[in-house]
């Protein structure tokens, strides 16, 4: 439990220092034991080797928005994901294969294998942890951990690809599934007021876009470069009718 | 001596100087890539950006240089305009150099938007960085409007495009040489106007805040940056146009109808194939992404075609003797053509999204750069310094020629191997998913020291030549 606490500690303190989404892009996650909700025995990466994998964690005894958060991704990600599974890990030593269970039942995704659901041993959840940059504080006056709500992409060699944090629209987790699939996934800013010339304008409202004066800026070299041709031979030209003025 | 020759002496003498410099920066890089070396992130992105900037920066301005002093051949070129893209492109450089060793400027060659606000070590680079850029924008304008002025001077616009010949007219006679120049000339002069709207536009965000819209700013600097890099190629082919039938004792090439058309229709579809350098920028409009897809394909087939059957026809049967100048002429032609496949493969959509972040594309353009353009330029020094010194530079043949083409060869086909297996390019280190990107760069970073000896040999050689020009002054 020493080691547990003290891991813990030491994950969080990583996690604050490191909130920079991009630090945690490509890291391999460590192939730690894990004990499915079925009593089998694994390893995470053995459960990432078919396909691509949305991770998040939980605590069976949370007080908070872990059940919740879990019907928000049941709900966004459907109970029989196709293309990708859904590793859902427990972060909290407390929790039990029968509290899992519960769990699952409750969720009524029990008997859903694309979603695989499963513990740790304490000594190795801090591991995890700090591989995956998740805050975790234990409030002792709750008997509760304050902790992050996040889903990870990881592909098949236990890599993570994306993590996206909290309730998000759930278009936006799509766009992860996508990506857990292997598709390309568009991204784009998001208009501004404060941008001189923009190459579109889109209308928020209705979704359409419209070229906008900044493309036509591109036509400004071309442009600009046969009219100084033409200007320079003006110029020639006007050369030669003074030289040839001043010579008559 | 005539000032032409001066001024011509003293870019060789500067080029020369700072070739080496930069090469040493590329090796410094591979190395370290390679694990050989190991620089810290920062000094290996300067590097990268001074690496690149001057690599373009010097050989563009040979190659204009170069193709300044043949143009006395038939029409009269005032000195100051090429004296003051010098002046201008010295102080330039040394602002460029400022920005980047000292003020920690690390933004690679295309200074993409927003990575020159991201100066590391100092608030002042960026600043820096843009007047350097205007400085060079500004020499490298007035000495290409210069030039045209002096075409015009002799050839009207129609003429100088050899428009006459399109239609199987034989007189007014335009010159290859002529018409390819014009062509360059017209051809980068958009580069110049866009290089003055981005400068423009960083100024307008860096002091007035006012921000800017990133597919707009990677547009523009593409129109600099890419036409910039092909018309500083065509440079070097006018120049062997113009010289590589006279090694062969063969007249000088007359500019046929499909040679006029063919570089007419690089004026135009130059300034459109880089947008095959935004097929990932999905917002980009399909249509330009057509375009750019059309223009790619396009743009090298008639210059490559017609120039290639030009030069094997010439060689065929000419009874040539081989020293350093033709051979340059030569391997840079074939070169070219290598490098252009490559690049053609990169910019046929479906490829480009397998080959274009990796090694293959350094692979390509320093296939038609180091193995190309810089041998179109080496070619015209080594003529240059034989007219002026009567020194054929007999006694280097063998070591340089064996030592840069085999070394240039190792090291570029270390860069496709890489990139076949999708090692990706910009990166300081390789993570283990692609570590046999570290192995190739350790051997080309091998094959590109034989470059370096080969260019200290040359540059010696070269620098003592001219310097004795410039002395003799």
């Amino acid at each position: 439990m020493l080691a547990y606490i003290g891991g813990i500690l030491i994950a969080a303190g990583t996690a604050r220092a490191q909130l920079n989404e991009g630090q945690y892009y490509l890291r391999t996650l460590p192939d730690v034991p894990i004990v499915l909700v079925d009593g089998s025995k694994t390893t995470l990466h053995r459960l990432f080797q078919s396909q691509s994998v949305i991770l998040t964690l939980f605590s069976a005894h949370c007080g908070g928005l872990c059940s919740a958060y879990l019907l928000y991704l049941r709900q966004a990600l459907g109970s029989t994901p196709t293309g990708f599974r859904v590793v859902v890990l427990s972060f909290d030593p407390r929790d039990t294969l029968a509290d899992v269970r519960v769990l699952t039942q409750r969720l009524a995704l029990a008997e859903h294998p694309s979603w695989q659901w499963g513990v740790m041993d304490p000594e190795q959840i801090p591991r995890l942890l700090a591989g995956l940059g998740y805050a975790l504080r234990y409030d002792p006056t709750r008997n509760d951990y304050d902790h992050s709500i996040v889903v990870f992409v990881v592909d098949r060699q236990g890599n993570i690809l994306r993590r996206m944090e909290g309730f998000q629209d759930p278009a936006l987790l799509k766009d992860l599934v996508r990506e857990a699939r292997g598709n390309f996934v568009f991204s784009y800013p998001l208009p501004a007021t404060d941008v001189a010339l923009r190459c579109f304008d889109f209308d928020k409202e209705t979704g359409t876009w419209r070229l906008s004066w900044g493309m036509a800026l591109l036509l400004l070299p071309p442009v600009s470069s046969l009219a100084i041709a033409l200007l320079l031979r003006l110029l020639v030209a006007l050369e030669q009718f003074r030289a040839a003025d001043s010579s008559s | 001596m005539t000032a032409l020759n001066r001024i011509t002496a003293a870019w060789i003498v500067t080029v020369l100087l700072v070739f080496p410099i930069a090469i040493l920066f590329g090796i410094l890089m591979r190395l370290n890539q390679g694990n050989a070396l190991s620089l810290s992130s920062l000094t290996f992105y300067a590097l990268m950006t001074a690496h690149g900037l001057l690599m373009v920066g010097i050989w563009f301005s040979m190659a204009m240089a170069g193709v300044s002093y043949l143009l006395q051949r038939y029409v009269e070129v005032r000195t100051w305009p090429i004296t003051f893209g010098y002046v201008l492109t010295l102080v330039g450089v040394v602002l460029l150099l400022a920005a980047i060793f000292v003020g920690g400027l690390h933004t690679g060659w295309y200074f993409l938007y927003p990575l020159p606000f991201y100066a590391r070590t100092t608030s002042w680079a960026p600043p820096v960085f843009l007047l350097a850029l205007a400085s060079l924008g500004v020499a490298w304008l007035v000495w290409a409007l210069g030039l045209l002025m002096a075409i015009l001077r002799r050839y009207s616009l129609g003429q100088a495009l050899a428009w006459q010949h399109l239609t199987g007219k034989t007189e007014p006679e335009t010159p290859p040489f002529i018409l390819i120049t014009t062509t360059t000339l017209l051809g980068v002069l958009p580069a110049f106007v866009a290089a003055v709207v981005v400068i423009v536009l960083f100024a307008l965000e860096y002091w007035g805040g006012l921000k800017q819209d990133a597919l707009l700013m990677k547009n523009l600097t593409f129109i600099f940056g890419h036409t910039l890099v092909n018309e500083m190629l065509y440079f070097g082919i006018a120049t062997l146009y113009e010289l590589f039938p006279g090694l062969a004792g063969k007249p000088p090439y007359k500019t046929k109808p499909f040679v006029a058309l063919a570089w007419n229709l690089v004026l135009v579809v130059v300034w459109t194939a880089y947008f095959h350098h935004l097929y990932m920028d999905f917002v980009q409009p399909v249509v330009l992404q057509y375009i750019g897809q059309l223009a790619s394909w396009i743009a090298p087939i008639p210059a490559v075609a017609v120039t290639t059957f030009s030069v094997l026809a010439t060689v065929y049967g000419s009874g040539m003797k081989w020293w350093l100048a033709p051979t340059f002429f030569f391997t840079g032609v074939m070169f070219w053509i290598i490098g252009g496949f490559a690049a053609i493969l990169d910019a046929i959509v479906a490829n480009n999204f397998v080959l274009h972040n990796t090694l293959w594309v350094p692979a390509h353009f320093h296939t038609y750069n180091l193995l190309g353009n810089v041998l179109f330029s080496l070619g015209f020094i080594t003529w240059f310094v034989r007219e002026k010194s009567g020194d054929d530079s007999g006694r280097l043949y063998r070591p340089v020629a064996t030592l840069y083409l085999l070394g240039g060869t190792g090291f570029v086909f270390a860069f496709y191997i890489a990139g076949s297996a999708s090692v990706m390019r910009r990166v300081d280190k390789y993570p283990e998913l692609v570590s046999s990107g570290s192995l190739w760069a350790l051997i080309g970073g091998l094959f590109a020291i034989l470059v370096f000896a080969a260019t200290l040999l040359y540059v010696a050689h070269a620098i003592q030549r001219c310097w004795r020009i410039l002395a003799a002054s």
